[in-house]
């Protein structure tokens, strides 16, 4: 990522962040393609144990496309909000992929570490879960938003508070009844 | 669902949350006002809520980070690796990559796990692992992952497991809500293995509900013994590591299950486990871990300063000594908590054993202890390793001058010594004697993994197990198919065997006894094992126990119904019960040279009368005592038990009468 991407990236977030709509428009397929990247830079061998970790993930996509002295604090909750967004789509159009390759797979679903526990078929149920998140996102957007941001953009419920403009405990609370309503929406399948 | 449906319900069930569980109801029934099916859609979310705790907690990435890996790593299957054949990578984790591979060695399959480099470039800390999982290599347990080899090939180090198909704890929990039965029946093989481990020396140190993994027969199998080692920071890091982590903003995947020892940066030891396990059950009754918090700060600011609320809080139907076990386990100061994972395991037990007896026999609850009377026994638990290269484990209870029990179908040092069906056997014999048992190649805490299961491997068996123990000269009691095997071990080394008690014994197995239905009953056994043995639903092993043990209490029963799959695998089970009909030491009897004891009850089904009436006719000098009964294995209960005491006593020269 060569310094005239960083300057065009610093350039939008600024100029998004003072109301320029269009400018998110160009700089959603920049943050794409460098968060893409690096999700599978960091899946590579050479970085275990250094996985599952999101925020890292976006931070280090956010210093390398952004000048950080000419932007203000908030434009970097912006930053995570795109990023989030991001995210969820390079996650679900691979898990889309997968789930569909894994199809008739004949591999046997055997757990035998933690992080695959999380769900024996991660891929699968990530797609379900976007599936639930577009019907949520048409109930209700603003609860959308903090899932998005929760789980495919990986902040903390402070992080999300901020790039949503809202208090910490809103956060809290939406994210909780979300959660029952996604889950219940899951175990109906 | 509409916009506006959903603003009304998302307000009635915020409301609802903000309320106490018992506080809910009535709120419902208010705000509701009658609309039923308003209050059924906020309370099938209120307990959606209840079990959402842990969901999409963890964020898409990390979930999908083995399925984003696939795109780089998955090369390895298809190739070879040392000996190995990898299949498929069946899963990713902080702890490395793990593949299904066929070690082409012995044709077996296993789960070889690689470490990944950023752990393993500090050469001390690999020295560090190798040692630990060297020594939890040598933990031979059936409720612990079987570690086949620790290794490096081409520079990646790797460790070659068991593999285990089934679920983890941590999913299991996530599906639906655990019967305290079930509880308990994980709880006490965790804290079986536990206490088998910590006998070893080893600890585990990170006792969670992912390395805690359930077979879908039932057994319960931990993971990782002795690779915390790996991820462990050197004692003032911790809390370096532990801030860092939490200005990442990680979900706290392990933090839940840190004892405050841990939480501090403290020398951490086996009690440690004990904390863990404490948590792991307070979450497996009530669904939630009793240390909770937004952070991992908070988390460990909990676990360091809060008392947990009582189960009873969240499942009304907790039995009190459960709550009992569950505080002593969480108590902060490891002095004042179970000090052994022994202890716990006893606990678990009894209460484990009342609950299910109170179940068969229809009873709510019964308030007296069945805990057994008199001194408590203590067993030590051994292995020792056959010529062939079989582990078999062997244990002493009491002291005195030994007395040496063959094994016999079936036996588990660490499950039948407190047994309904065992115990009276161990305590009268134990009260002055050295009581040696130990568990046949292939099953209880003896290696599983056995390629021969002849007569002579038996015998080389008990030969072992007395070698290793250097006894000089004793008796041996045989029963059922430890006769044979004592028959031929006494003609073998007469100078050792002091005196033979055969109960319930045979010379012919039951192929060689030319009786045809017998035969044919044995094969549609064979038949059932296959098709039984692993199934959950005990009426399969039933019919079993009920050849064994026809008088039984419905207690000793579901205890032998369980001791069957505890015990040993189908596969084993098929393969002994085989190689047991084939038994024939008849021409062997007329060489016993030593002092012999023939007991036989008259009416039991599994070994016909007529059977006991054969060694003792055929062995010089034998005495032969009919007992009365149906009975295969006497039970403690029974008029023949006292009689039986009697008669060995007074054969052994032991009477505390005379």
């Amino acid at each position: 990522m060569g310094q005239s991407s960083t300057h065009e990236v610093t350039q939008l977030l600024i100029a998004w962040g003072s109301g320029d709509k269009a400018a998110l428009d160009k700089l959603m397929p920049l943050i794409h393609q460098e968060l893409r990247r690096l999700a599978h830079h960091y899946m590579s061998r050479e970085r275990a144990g250094h996985t599952l970790q999101t925020t890292a993930l976006v931070n280090e996509a956010y210093v390398r496309l952004v000048n950080r002295k000419e932007v203000h604090w908030q434009n970097r909750e912006h930053f995570f909000a795109i990023a989030a967004q991001s995210m969820r789509g390079i996650l679900v159009d691979h898990a889309r992929s997968h789930a569909y390759a894994k199809r008739g797979g004949g591999v046997r679903n055997v757990a035998l570490d933690e992080a695959l526990v999380v769900s024996q078929e991660p891929a699968a149920e990530v797609v379900a879960l976007d599936d639930a998140l577009k019907q949520l996102e048409q109930m209700d957007p603003q609860q959308g938003r903090v899932v998005e941001l929760r789980f495919f953009g990986g902040l903390t419920i402070e992080q999300t508070a901020e790039a949503l403009h809202l208090s910490p405990t809103t956060i809290k609370r939406e994210w909780k009844t979300a959660k029952a309503w996604l889950y219940h929406e899951l175990a109906k399948e | 669902m509409t916009p506006e449906h959903w603003q009304r319900i998302k307000v009635l069930l915020e409301s609802a949350l903000e309320r106490k569980p018992d506080e809910r109801s009535a709120f419902l029934n208010q705000a509701c006002a009658g609309d039923s099916s308003l209050r059924n859609e906020v309370e099938s979310l209120i307990a959606s809520h209840e079990q959402a705790s842990r969901f999409i907690e963890e964020p898409a990435y990390g979930v999908m980070a083995g399925s984003l890996a696939d795109d780089q790593t998955d090369s390895l299957a298809g190739q070879s690796f040392g000996p190995y054949q990898i299949n498929a990578r069946i899963g990713t984790g902080g702890m490395g990559e793990v593949y299904l591979a066929q070690d082409s060695r012995l044709g077996r399959k296993v789960a070889l796990k690689m470490l990944p480099d950023f752990f393993t470039r500090d050469d001390e800390r690999v020295r560090r692992f190798q040692q630990e999982a060297r020594a939890a290599s040598a933990l031979n347990h059936p409720n612990i992952i079987t570690i086949y080899e620790i290794g490096e090939i081409d520079s990646r180090h790797f460790i070659a497991t068991e593999f285990i198909e089934g679920e983890t704890l941590l999913r299991r929990m996530t599906n639906s809500p655990m019967k305290i039965v079930e509880v308990l029946d994980v709880a006490t093989q965790v804290a079986r293995a536990l206490s088998a481990a910590h006998q070893a020396g080893i600890a585990h140190r990170d006792i969670k509900p992912g390395n805690i993994m359930l077979r879908p027969d039932g057994v319960v199998k931990v993971l990782d013994f002795g690779l915390a080692k790996l991820t462990e920071q050197k004692g003032d890091d911790l809390e370096a590591a532990t801030l860092v982590h939490t200005k990442q903003g990680i979900v706290m995947g392990t933090a839940h299950y840190m004892s405050p020892e841990q939480a501090r940066g403290q020398k951490m030891d086996a009690r440690t486990d004990i904390f863990s396990l404490g948590v792991v059950i307070y979450e497996m009754v009530t669904g939630r871990v009793p240390f909770a918090g937004e952070t991992m700060t908070d988390v460990l600011a909990s676990i360091l300063m809060l008392e947990p609320p009582s189960l009873s809080q969240s499942a009304p139907e907790v039995p009190d000594e459960l709550q009992r076990i569950v505080h002593s386990a969480l108590r902060k100061d490891k002095e004042k908590r179970y000090q052994t994972a022994g202890e716990m395991l006893n606990d678990l037990k009894s209460l484990k054993q009342r609950l299910e007896f109170d179940v068969e026999s229809g009873r709510a609850a019964t308030p007296a202890s069945r805990s057994s009377p008199g001194v408590p026994l203590e067993q030590e638990i051994r292995f020792c390793t056959t010529a062939d290269g079989v582990r078999i484990a062997y244990a002493t209870v009491g002291e005195g001058p030994p007395l040496v029990k063959a094994a016999n179908w079936l036996n588990h040092l660490e499950y039948d010594w407190q047994s309904p069906i065992w115990r009276h056997l161990v305590e009268e014999f134990a009260r002055d004697h050295l009581l040696v048992r130990y568990d046949e190649r292939g099953n209880g805490l003896s290696d599983w993994d056995v390629e021969n299961f002849s007569f002579e491997s038996f015998v080389q068996d008990l030969a072992t197990v007395v070698n290793s123990l250097g006894l000089d000269r004793f008796p041996i009691l045989g029963i059922s198919q430890g006769g044979p095997v004592a028959v031929a071990y006494a003609v073998r080394y007469p100078e050792k065997v002091s005196h033979l008690i055969l109960y319930g014994s045979y010379a012919r197995g039951w192929a060689k006894r030319g009786l045809s239905e017998d035969t044919e009953r044995r094969q549609v056994q064979n038949a059932l094992i296959k098709l039984g043995w692993g199934q959950d639903n005990p009426a399969f092993r039933q019919l079993w126990t009920t050849q064994y043990v026809p008088d039984g209490t419905p207690e000793q029963w579901k205890w032998f119904n369980d001791l069957h799959r505890i015990s040993t695998s189908p596969d084993n089970a098929v393969r002994l019960e085989y190689e047991l009909g084939q038994i024939d030491v008849v021409d062997l009897l007329s060489q016993v040279k030593v002092p012999t004891l023939v007991l036989h009850c008259r009416d039991e089904i599994q070994v016909p009368f007529e059977e006991g009436r054969l060694l003792a006719a055929k062995i010089p000098g034998a005495r032969f005592v009919p007992l009365e009964g149906r009975n295969h294995l006497l039970l403690e209960s029974e008029p023949a038990w006292p009689r039986f005491v009697t008669e060995v006593r007074r054969f052994l020269g032991t009477d505390p009468l005379k």
